[in-house]
């Protein structure tokens, strides 16, 4: 009986395509990649690339609801990049705010 | 019907919400400019990412998405652009140890201290209280207008931008001001009123004055060139003769020649007796004849056959040969009369013609001798004119005689 549904749920995936596996992982690696640049703050210190992030996860995920599974992976590959790069913003941003041992600053 | 009516609806929107788009996509680029990335990153993002979906639903072809995708993208940005106006040239100072760097991140095109974000005339210079453009100068003469009291009319900046007051005017810039300029379109010397010098024979005389301006000539002969009317090279108005020509030495007129004997007193020894030039106006020394103003005088008489013209004895040849050469050298003497006369005897018209063939004779001896015949003329006197009393024998002897008379020297 499990060995007949499994068979039947992979027919099933065969017949759908990969496009929707393929999105929901580049969604999943996107809504992990926003949530270590949440973690590093990047809300409040790289806004721009923060908000650039979460509005392409939103639209990569609305293209699924469409079953624009291509364009939604595009998305959300942009979505997981703009999140690094967020992150790495606001950790070089805390890094910099830190006490300079050498005693360099920086005046705005 | 409706399908197609979908379509073009359709086709027509998605042309404008691709026009709207670029214009999105260059107000998002002049926000960046003005650091939108700092002074407003999440409109700066969302306008940027809306525009891109908006790009992926026209390709897609949903073009009511895309519409809803650039309406967002439109309300971003010019929030971004609100935001950035005044985000401001940021200068950042880093200073490492030991010296400070200043980095500018802001454009100044037209260098004029305004940044260009801020300025409304980005590629002119311009003061920043008036936007960073240049103040207007409508008569263009380097005055602004806002400093300029004659607006209209270009003038120096020390008269306030007004023209400098004229002074006389001088139109030929001859240095004349035109109303005391006799030709005030034309400059000339002051010498002249003003007027320029015309030469046209380059003597020096303006041609006005000149009464001869086609002619060099000198002021002393009104610019006429000097005439010298006996050609003896001493001009008319410095010739004391100027119809007879002389020396300059002599003021132009000829030396003075008493004696007529072409020889001038000054250089003539004798200068009351004609003589030739080789006796230094002399009368030359003859044995048998002496010239004088009047005559050839013979010292002895020319001697005839009795009745007949014949010219006898030695003694007449050698007082013809003196005669011819007295005549040869004295070349003043332009004509003599040769005479002849007789005594009483004898009928007066035999006498008459005797004595014209004896002159004659006498004649052509001395055509014989080389004398010009235009110079002597022969006349037969008979005994018409006796010059001493034909009743004594010595006294006929002294009428029968040949007289050689100048007529013209």
């Amino acid at each position: 009986m499990i060995v007949r549904l499994l068979v039947v749920l992979a027919g099933a995936s065969a017949l759908a395509g990969c496009g929707p596996i393929q999105s929901t992982s580049y969604l999943i690696d996107a809504q992990v990649a926003l949530e270590a640049a949440r973690t590093a703050q990047a809300n409040k210190l790289a806004p721009y690339e923060w908000t650039a992030a979460n509005l392409y996860l939103h639209k990569a995920r609305e293209e699924v609801g469409y079953s624009e599974f291509e364009q939604a992976v595009t998305y959300a590959a942009k979505a997981s990049k703009f999140a690094n790069s967020a992150r790495d913003v606001a950790m070089k941003a805390v890094r910099k705010d830190e006490p300079n041992p050498s005693g360099a600053n920086t005046v705005p | 019907m409706l399908a197609v009516a979908a379509a073009s609806t359709s086709c027509v929107s998605g042309a404008s919400l691709k026009a709207r788009s670029e214009v999105i996509r260059a107000d998002l680029d002049r926000a960046r400019r003005s650091g939108a990335i700092r002074c407003a990153p999440k409109e700066l993002a969302t306008g940027e990412a809306n525009l891109e979906f908006a790009a992926g639903e026209l390709e897609q072809g949903n073009s009511v998405r895309a519409g809803q995708h650039v309406r967002d993208a439109e309300i971003a940005t010019q929030r971004a652009l609100q935001l950035s106006k005044d985000c401001g040239p940021k200068q950042v100072l880093v200073r490492e140890q030991p010296k400070v760097v200043v980095r500018i991140e802001e454009n100044d095109l037209d260098g004029d201290g305004v940044f260009d974000k801020d300025d409304a005339c980005p590629s002119e210079a311009g003061p920043k209280e008036n936007k960073g453009c240049p103040w207007p100068d409508r008569d263009g003469d380097g005055t602004p207008d806002k400093d300029d009291k004659c607006v209209d009319q270009p003038g120096p900046k020390e008269n306030f931008g007004c023209p400098l007051p004229q002074g006389p005017k001088d139109s030929d810039g001859d240095g004349l001001i035109d109303q005391a300029d006799k030709c005030p379109n034309e400059a000339g010397p002051i010498e002249n009123l003003g007027c320029p010098v015309t030469d046209r024979d380059k003597d020096g005389i303006n041609d006005k004055d000149d009464a001869c301006p086609d002619q060099p000539g000198p002021i002393e002969n009104k610019g006429c060139p000097d005439k010298d009317s006996d050609g003896d090279t001493v001009i008319d108005r410095l010739d004391g003769c100027p119809d007879k020509p002389g020396p300059a030495e002599n003021k132009g007129c000829p030396w003075p020649d008493r004696d007529g004997d072409g020889i001038a007193d000054k250089d003539d020894k004798c200068p009351d007796e004609p003589g030739p030039k080789e006796e230094q106006g002399c009368p030359k020394k003859y044995k048998l004849v002496v010239v004088t103003k009047e005559a050839i005088k013979i010292k002895q008489q020319i001697k005839f056959a009795s009745g007949n013209a014949q010219i006898i004895g030695a003694i007449s040849e050698q007082l013809l040969d003196e005669v011819g050469q007295a005549l040869k050298d004295n070349v003043q003497i332009k004509k003599i009369r040769i005479e002849g006369h007789t005594d009483s005897d004898g009928p007066d018209d035999f006498n008459m013609k005797l004595s014209q063939r004896r002159a004659d004779a006498v004649m052509s001896a001395l055509i014989k001798r080389g004398v010009d015949p235009g110079r002597m003329e022969a006349v037969g006197f008979g005994e018409t004119r006796p010059i001493a009393s034909n009743a004594t024998k010595a006294g006929k002897a002294e009428n029968r005689r040949t007289e050689f008379n100048i007529v013209d020297q």
